[in-house]
Parts: structure tokens; sequence; C-alpha cells
């Protein structure tokens, strides 16, 4: 046995590329079928490599999937998704990327790595070819298709990003307590925090024990995971402009006490979950039918509600609108299009780039979301004679949303109906679609997105500076520190870094400008 | 060299070639990536083609404002870990060696062994369950009978403690199989010899059993000793929150927040470079003191 | 010849026994918990808090890994790298252990620290791959198979345990004339059983729990469990929920019937190799 295995090693060393031990590669290339050709133009077949990054529930398992292959033949094209799980992607891109293979197309979440590899001459300047594809062009304005490139050129396709989350509340428990649901127009902060506290006192979900909560947050996150609180204390969404200046929220002493002491009295009094310093996502927390107000978006607040009736039958978030504080300062926080990328390799021969281009411009077409987010009719969904669409078992099975991998984790075009299908209810598109729109009226930005990545100082301490600030601030909220404390923090932030990422981003602000 | 020494030596020789390829090839032609340590490295470029800064790395290391805390925090928990967990899976193994229920024997031992296969995740899932400040169970009962709850999860005070246990509830019964493979190996005759001078069983376990285990301990203890700048990673970083993060950051933490999300390669391997070494000079150390004192050491 | 025992004794057996239950009722009970979740329902699950017994029952977690075609696969394929890689790894550092365990052996100082030095410095991630590229091992299980073919601190342990046998019998066996691969497979390696034993499980512990190179070297379809279930358990990040927020059927019962899954086949082969740490080998047979 063990002579064999000696044997079996000793072969592969010594031949290690070949027989035995090939490379799967080589095998499969091989082994794909001829080419359909089907589309005039498109006689020859061409390879496509995409390395993107899975979230929870990882990618398909190959790259037979039904949808890839109507791709491959519909484009004359090999795709290949690598799928690599989040948490290791940066690893993986990194020892790609040194094996002198680049990908084609890659999708990347950070900034800072897209402005690095971007300036290091990695990726395709797509701008003197983004004409021709006038589907694709339109997924994004002028700014966001300029956000982080440098000036004329468009090293990536911006991934829509739309404010979507706001104010949930327990309607069933307002009804309970007989508190009328609050009007967005008058909707104040200290009515949030009546009601809050109403919820953590009055046993809303009638079991007799005290074991209910206003609201909660997150211990994780420097908004809380309930930035409308934060503007509603004037806090910045991470930075604004005031007078031609950005200005980070780090600073803001004045905001952050009146925050910090509505949130420190909301921990004393009960009215914040005390647990929030070790939460860091709600889904678990608002499913537990123990949070009053939650900070969630339209499906989450269907799929939560739908957890909920298990346990009470007429539990229902309903959606309301950001409280207003001083000044009628309030607002959803709302991202910017354009951080997170889609990216071509530079080192790609015409015929790739143009095949590449045709794919994703149909891809955020109108033909092109319905199969990449709906599946294949017969495959993974079938229509009834009614009209009315379902989901095929075979997708049931394997869990509703699974098919949609390619829209949600590479490229997505800018409806507003991520996750809404065919057989979605009608109600929750409609929903869906009136939720954000609802959002949107209360913008509230990080106005330097675009320019703190180039700041070097930033990308050095940006991450523990903020670390230690959240820190302060959960600190104070527990109770552990005095309000006043939040400025030895701010000194801190300032002095240790903080006045350099200011100065930095600033001269990046200016510069575009 | 004699034609005798050869004759003998020439197969034992063979029998090392091929787990030495195996070194030279997967991990010695690779060091010259730790050359990355002193670069501003691209991918693009290469190892070859990037450009060298020197010691710019190690610089902002040194640097950096929580520089002292860092190396206070993760010696700490290394300390906590040799002094309290090391021993444990001894402990472990010698109470499994006196049991002489064979069928009990074996059920406990996978009872034991079992948790070393649930994930961090699960594990700090449980506790933060029944602890939680609010809504944990045990924390519910305290209230309930009218004591103070215990903030385990967010009392920077229980942090290492905490990370401590359990480590101790998943290695203790894995890391004593390897204790127990030594105990085996022990002649049985000894345990007879020793029953009929009349030794009851603590003098045995304290003049046949604990001796048996020397060599292994000592060397366990050397190897050990050049990671007393490694942590594990993943646990640390769940058990971490705002309200313990003055005990809970450690190297392995500190880069990943600032350099392997941010892609920042060189800084990465500095850091790794530096406890390397730092490794590298408690084991010369070590294993110098016990060659001192008569063992074997590692090398 | 039986000696009664005394009282010393039998305080000793209290004390071992009850410190040994009392060890596995602390660990029994979060094992518990991950069973109990595994049958019970979201619903229980998400209101009962910390529990033992679940009051509802179902099998769904474990019936949708079983349909799961990822799963399936993933199960195929750690046993593929566990059973070669295993092995190929106890094999490489039985000879490897045993050749260093010479004292006699010109140049084995230095190769003891080439062997220990690999345990403290490696060259990252990225030259390593290079090196896998450059050999063509890349989307082959080789790569990980020979990536990781001797753990450097497995070799050293032992090492030390193949020098605790007698050095009688080596030499009584030189008198024999039977020159040193004999040696070992006639008298070292069924003297050294329960090392053997301990490290194979070692190794195929670490085989199985095979993740980063799995992600490193290898291809979608020849993802190990490992990398399936950390897949499950993840929870979604706050900045793509903004996005996706995909409704997978991930509930609790499914998350935890896959730690149970994938722990349970190294649960299963314990007690095969148990047997042989356990029991003490009689030297006395082997040198008759």
């Amino acid at each position: 046995m063990k002579k064999t295995a000696l044997l079996m090693l000793a072969v592969c060393m010594a031949w290690g590329v070949t027989a035995g031990c090939a490379n799967k590669n080589e095998d499969r290339s091989a082994a794909s079928g001829s080419p359909a050709g089907s589309e005039g133009a498109q006689t020859e077949k061409v390879k496509i490599d995409m390395v993107i990054a899975s979230w929870k529930g990882g990618g398909w398992p190959d790259n037979n999937h039904p949808i890839i292959q109507y791709i491959d033949k519909k484009f004359n094209v090999d795709l290949q998704i690598q799928w690599v799980p989040n948490a290791n992607f940066v690893e993986k891109l990194n020892v790609i990327a040194a094996s002198g293979k680049m990908p084609d197309v890659i999708r990347l979440d950070s900034p800072a790595l897209f402005l690095k590899w971007a300036s290091q001459g990695a990726f395709l300047d797509l701008q003197p070819y983004l004409s021709q594809y006038p589907t694709l062009q339109k997924i994004a304005t002028p700014e966001e298709w300029a956000l982080l490139n440098p000036q004329g050129k468009v090293y990536g396709i911006p991934i829509y990003e739309t404010a979507q989350n706001t104010i949930y509340v327990r309607a069933d428990w307002l009804d309970k307590l007989g508190i009328p649901r609050p009007e967005a127009d008058a909707f104040t902060i200290d009515q949030f925090y009546e009601i809050a506290k109403a919820f953590a006192t009055q046993d809303p979900d009638g079991n007799g024990k005290p074991d209910t909560y206003g609201f909660s947050a997150l211990g994780n996150a420097m908004n809380l995971g309930m930035p409308e609180l934060q503007a509603a204390f004037g806090i910045a969404n991470g930075w604004k402009e005031e007078g031609g200046e950005l200005i980070p929220a780090q600073v803001q002493s004045k905001e952050w006490k009146a925050y910090l002491n509505f949130m420190q009295k909301a921990y004393q009094e009960g009215v914040l979950d005390k647990d929030f310093v070790t939460n860091t996502n709600f889904n678990e927390k608002y499913a537990q039918g123990k949070i009053g107000f939650a900070d969630m978006h339209y499906q989450f607040s269907r799929q939560t509600t739908q957890e909920l009736q298990k346990i009470a039958p007429n539990a229902e978030f309903a959606r309301l609108s950001p409280p207003i504080g001083e000044g009628g300062a309030r607002g959803n926080s709302t991202p910017s299009s354009g951080k997170i990328k889609v990216v071509l390799g530079k080192d790609m021969n015409a015929q790739k780039r143009d095949r590449i281009l045709e794919l994703l411009d149909w891809w955020v077409s109108a033909e092109g979301e319905d199969i990449l987010k709906n599946g294949i009719e017969g495959v993974h969904y079938r229509k009834g004679a009614d009209g009315t669409y379902e989901m095929t078992d075979t997708l049931k099975a394997e869990g509703e949303g699974r098919q949609s991998l390619m829209w949600n984790w590479i490229l997505r075009g800018n409806t507003n109906t991520f996750n809404i299908y065919k057989w979605s209810a009608p109600e929750w598109a409609q929903g869906m679609e009136q939720s954000i729109e609802d959002a949107r009226k209360y913008p509230y930005r990080n106005v330097a997105e675009g320019y703190l990545p180039s700041s070097p100082a930033y990308a050095e301490k940006g991450s523990t500076l903020g670390d230690k600030f959240l820190k302060a601030v959960v600190e104070i909220i527990a109770g552990k520190k005095p309000v006043e404390s939040i400025d030895d923090a701010i000194a801190e932030w300032k002095s240790s870094g903080g006045d350099q990422i200011i100065q930095e981003v600033n001269a990046a602000y200016k510069a575009k400008a | 060299m004699t034609r005798g020494y050869w004759r003998r030596a020439l197969p034992v020789y063979l029998m090392i070639v091929p787990g030495l390829l195996f070194f030279i090839v997967f991990k010695y032609i690779p060091m010259v990536g730790i050359s990355i340590a002193f670069m501003a490295y691209s991918p693009f470029d290469g190892i070859g083609g990037s450009e060298w800064v020197g010691l710019r790395n190690f610089h902002r290391l040194f640097a950096e404002g929580d520089f002292l805390a860092l190396l206070r925090n993760t010696l700490m928990l290394n300390l906590f870990d040799v002094l309290f967990f090391f021993p444990a899976p001894i402990l472990v193994a010698v109470l499994l060696n006196e049991i002489k229920a064979k069928r009990f024997k074996a059920a406990v031992q996978t009872i034991l062994y079992a948790p070393n296969f649930i994930s961090w995740v699960v594990i700090v899932g449980i506790t933060i369950l029944l602890f939680a400040t609010g809504s944990g169970g045990i924390n519910q009962l305290l209230a309930g009978w009218g004591f103070e709850r215990i903030e385990l999860m967010t009392d920077p005070s229980y942090f290492r403690w905490v990370w401590l246990l359990q480590n101790v509830w998943q290695g203790a019964g894995w890391g004593a199989i390897i204790f127990l493979a030594a105990l085996a190996a022990v002649d049985p005759l000894l345990y007879e010899a020793a029953a009929i001078d009349g030794a009851n069983r603590w003098r045995m376990l304290w003049h046949i059993a604990l001796p048996a285990l020397r060599n292994v301990i000592v060397v366990l203890l050397i190897l050990r000793m050049g990671h007393v700048m490694d942590l594990g990673f993943e646990h640390i970083f769940l058990l971490q929150n705002s309200m313990n993060l003055d005990v809970s950051e450690v190297f392995e933490t500190f880069v990943y927040k600032v350099g392997m999300t941010q892609g920042d390669y060189s800084y990465s391997t500095a850091v790794g470079l530096f406890k390397s070494i730092v490794g590298l000079i408690m084991v010369l150390f070590v294993n110098r003191l016990a060659k001192q004192t008569g063992q074997e050491g590692v090398f | 010849m039986r000696v009664r025992a005394s009282g010393a004794d039998r305080a000793f057996a209290i004390v071992v026994y009850g410190l040994v239950l009392a060890a596995s009722a602390l660990a029994l009970f979060p094992l518990f918990y991950v069973l109990a979740i595994s049958f019970s329902t979201e619903t229980e699950y998400l209101t009962r808090g910390f529990y033992l017994l679940p009051r509802t029952f179902t099998l769904e977690g474990y019936l949708y890994l079983m349909s799961h075609p990822g799963f399936m696969s993933a199960l195929r394929n750690s046993v593929s790298i566990s059973v070669v890689g295993t092995l190929l790894n106890i094999t490489l550092t039985t000879l490897m252990a045993y050749g260093l365990s010479k004292t006699w052996l010109r140049g084995r100082k230095t190769l003891n620290f080439v062997v220990f030095f690999t345990l403290l410095f490696s060259g990252g991630i990225i030259p390593t791959y290079l090196v896998v590229q450059t050999l063509g091992l890349l989307n082959s299980f080789w790569a990980v198979w020979l990536t990781s073919a001797v753990s450097a601190f497995n070799a050293i342990v032992m090492r030390s345990f193949f020098q605790s046998v007698p050095k009688e019998l080596e030499e009584s066996a030189r008198i024999d004339g039977s020159g040193e691969w004999l040696l070992l497979i006639r008298i070292i390696v069924p003297l050294s059983l329960p090392a053997i034993a301990t490290f194979t499980l070692f190794y195929l512990a670490q085989n199985w729990n095979t993740y980063f190179s799995a992600i490193l070297y290898l291809d979608n379809d020849q993802m190990p469990l490992q990398v399936f279930l950390k897949q499950m358990l993840v929870e979604d990040d706050p900045s793509i929920s903004n996005a996706s927020s995909v409704a997978y059927p991930y509930t609790p019962a499914a998350r935890m019937s896959a730690i149970v899954l994938t722990a349970l086949p190294l649960l299963l082969i314990f007690p095969f190799l148990q047997r042989y740490f356990n029991q003490g080998v009689m030297l006395g047979a082997v040198k008759g």
C-alpha cells in the first residue's frame, strides 16, 4: 500500500503536468460543445472568465446552470464563472492577478482596491466603446459612471444602488396599545421615543413579561444600524458638505451629544435593546417578535412579517417615514451608485471585448433582466392556464432566489424590483417600488464616498480610527462613560490621523470640483 | 565515511527524501515571497518588478499607535493559553487513562472529542444565547433570582476567560489524543510491578504516567512557543465587539482590518514576518533551555 | 495477583470518575443544542432561546441537504480529498519521522531544523500559488494533496514518538541482519500503532477541514464540505443585503443539520482508530 502511494507520488512529481494528474481546465475546453453559430457575426466561440464574490449560500455548483447554458448558446461564448466566498475574495483575486491570468470580468466591492488596481492599469477603459452600447450606458448617470475614475476614463460599470431602508413599526402593537399610526409629516423623534417607551413598558406582546424593547441597534456599525436616528440629530452619514468643505461626522460634537443623550436614556430606561452591543445583524432579532421599531427594507419587512405571523397571527411590520429632528432634519440612508463596479481585464482582444460588452448590454435590457432574474421558463418557473406564473418544484427545493445569482451578485440594471419575480404576488412589486420611491424622498448621503478611497491616511487608519470612535459611542450609550467624554474621542480621532484624512479628502474633493 | 555507514544510512536517507522534496518545493521555494515584506508589492509587477521599500512596512507597524496594545493583548492571550489551555488535554488524557471500564472510557472519549467539530460561529452563538446581558437564558435566571446580571460578552474583564474556556471546551478532548497515544506506549508490566510493590493509583500516576508523557509535553511546548504571536483569527473576531476592543484587538484582527480588506499585501506579509521572528527567538530560547535540562529538544 | 483497593485508590477513582462525568456533561449540552435545533422548526428556534429538547420535530433540514446537489458533490469531494490525502500524509510523515529519529544519522540536525523552520516561516499564499500553477496542478485535487503533504508539526512530534522506542530493538534487529526497511515495517510500525493511529486521525481531520486551499486552487465543482458549510453559516453582509437579501431556505434546522452531517463521518470513524491509542502495546509480544 505504501509502495503504491509512493510510486504514485513519484510519478506525479515527475510528470506532474500530464497523464493521471492532468489539469482539469484543459480537459474541459476540449470537451466543450461545438459552436452554435446562430448569430451572424459571432462565428467564433469566445471563452469568458468571471471571478465573482459569492455570499450566503454560495454560487452555483458548476457552470452548467441553465442560465449559463442559455447565454453560452445565445452569444456563442463559453462562460466560466468562478464563485469565491466573499471572505476570501480579495486573497483569491490577489493570487490570480499575481499569476498573470487576470480574469475577463470581475465585480469589485472594495472601492479602495478598485482605485489601487485602476491606477496600476489593470482594467480596460470602457469610455471609447460605451456609446455603442446604449442600454448599458443608460443604467447610470454620467456622474455615477465617473465616480472614482480619473478624468475621461471609465474603468468599470457602476452597480446601481438606491435608498431602501426606513423605519418600520409593529402595527399590531400600536393597535394593541391604542396608539395611532404616526403621520409622515408629524412623526418627530420625541414621538418615536414615546412610542418606543410604550412598547418597552406596556407589554405589547401580551405575554405578561417585560421582555420587549422599543428598538434595537447594531454594535458593529457607525450608524448603529439605525441611520434614521442619527439623521434626525443632524449627524452626517459619514461626511457632509458645508461651505465648500467636506466635514466628517466624527467632529460634530454638538450633534453627537444630543444623539448620545437620547440613546443613553433609551438604554437606561430599557427602551433600547440591552444586547445591542453584540448584535451584528437584525434578521433574527426582528423575527423573534420582541422589537417594536425596525430599520428594514420592504422585502425584509414582508419576510419578517410572514415569520412573525406563525407566532402572532396579527403581527405586521408597517412602513413609516424617518423621524423628524430639530430643524426638520430627517433622512433614509442613501448609497451612491458606482462605489461597486464590474471591471473588465485590460488584456483582452477586440473580439472578446465586443462580445462581453454585447452580453452586458443585453444583460441589463428588459429581456436580459427577465432571464437573469427569473431564470428559464420550464426549468425555474411555469406559466399556468390562467396566465399566472409559479415556481417549479426544482426551484422551490433549491430555494427562491437561487436562480437570480448573476443578477444580484454580478450586475443588475437600475430597476427597483430587485427580488420581485414573475411569480411574486403583484402587491409585492408595487409595495417595493412604492417603498423605494418614498425612501428617496429623504436623501441622507455620504457626500465623500467618491473621495474617501483616494486618501492614503484613510486607507491606512480609517478603519481602526473608526472602530475606536465607535467604541466611545457604544460605551457612552451603555452608560459606562458620560456623554461629555465624546469630546475626548473626537480629539483623539482628529489627532491620531483624522485631521490628515480631512485634509486629504478635501484636497481630492477640490481637485475634482 | 565508511562503507558500513552508507550501507546503513542510504535506506534511511531514501525514506527522508520524499518528505524533504515536499518541503523544498512547497515550503522553501515559496519563501522568496518573504521579500514582499520589504516591497510595495503589486500583483501585476510581481516579486521581480515591485518597488523595494526597505523597512518601511516595519516602521509603519512599529509606529502604529496601537502597536504596544496589540503586542500586550496578543501575548496575554497566549500566556492564558499556555498556562491554562495547554495542560487541559494532558489532564484529560491522564484521567481517561485511569478509567478501566473500556466501554465507558470509549464513550466518554468520543463525547469529549466531538466539540472539536463544532465551528466557532456556533460556539460563540450559543454563548451569546446563554449569556447575552438582556435576553441570555442564564442572565434571565440570575435576574429572576434577584442577582446582578453578568455582562459576560461585553465586559472587557471577562473576554480572556471566555475565549480561554471556549478553547478548552472545543479542544481539550481532541488534544488529549496525542497524550493518550504516548500513554499507550507505556509497558503494562510497569503498572503490574508497581502494584506488587504496593503503590497506589496516585503514586503510579506520578511515577509512571507523567514521566511517560514528559517527552511529548516538552516537544509540544517548544513548538507552542513558536506561535506566541499567533492566535486563531476567526474565534477572536467573532468574540470581538466595541466594548472589549481594548483587550480583544490582536495582530490577526488588526491585519485583517488594515491589510487584507484593502489588498495591502506587503503590510500583511511584514506583520507576519515580525510574528515569525518573535516566534523563532522564543523557540531558540526554550529549545536551548530544554537541552540544558537534559531533554531532546526539537532540532 | 490482585492487591486490594486501598482507601487512597477509592478516593482516586471517585475523583477520576467525577471529573470525567462533569467534563462530559459540559461537552454534551452544546452538542445537544445543535442536534435539537437541527430537528426544530424555525418558529421554535426563534422563540425559545436555548433549549435541549425540541417540542416540534422536523426532518426538513436533513432532507433539504440530502437533496441538495451542492451538498452531495461537496461530500464526495471531501471524501476524495481526505482518503487519498491522508494516505499520502501518513506514508510520507512516517517515513520522514522514522528517518529523522535515527540519532546516528549524519546531517540529522540540519534536516530537523529544515523541517522545523517551515513551522515558523512561510512565503505566503502568492508564491505557493505560483508554484502550484507552474507544476500545472491548478483545478486538480493534487494541488490540495501535495501542498499539505507533510505537516512539520506532525513530523516532529511523530519523530519524538519513534525516539522513545527502545534502542535495544534496533540493535537486535541489526544483528539479525535485517535492513532499515524491514525494521521499520516489521517492528517499528506495529510498535507505534498508537502514534500512527493518532496522526492518521490528525491528518484526516486536517484534510476533512480543507477550506482555504480548496478556495485557492480548486474549481467550483471541486469544493469540499467546509466551503459549503461556511457558506451556509455566514450572515449576509449588510452592504449587500441592500441589494440582494435573497430568501434562501437556510433555516436554522438546515444550518445545524449541515454541522451535524459534516461532523458525523469523523465521529463515526473515531471508535475504529480509538482502539489503537487506548490499548498499550505489549513490547514482549513483539520481542518474542
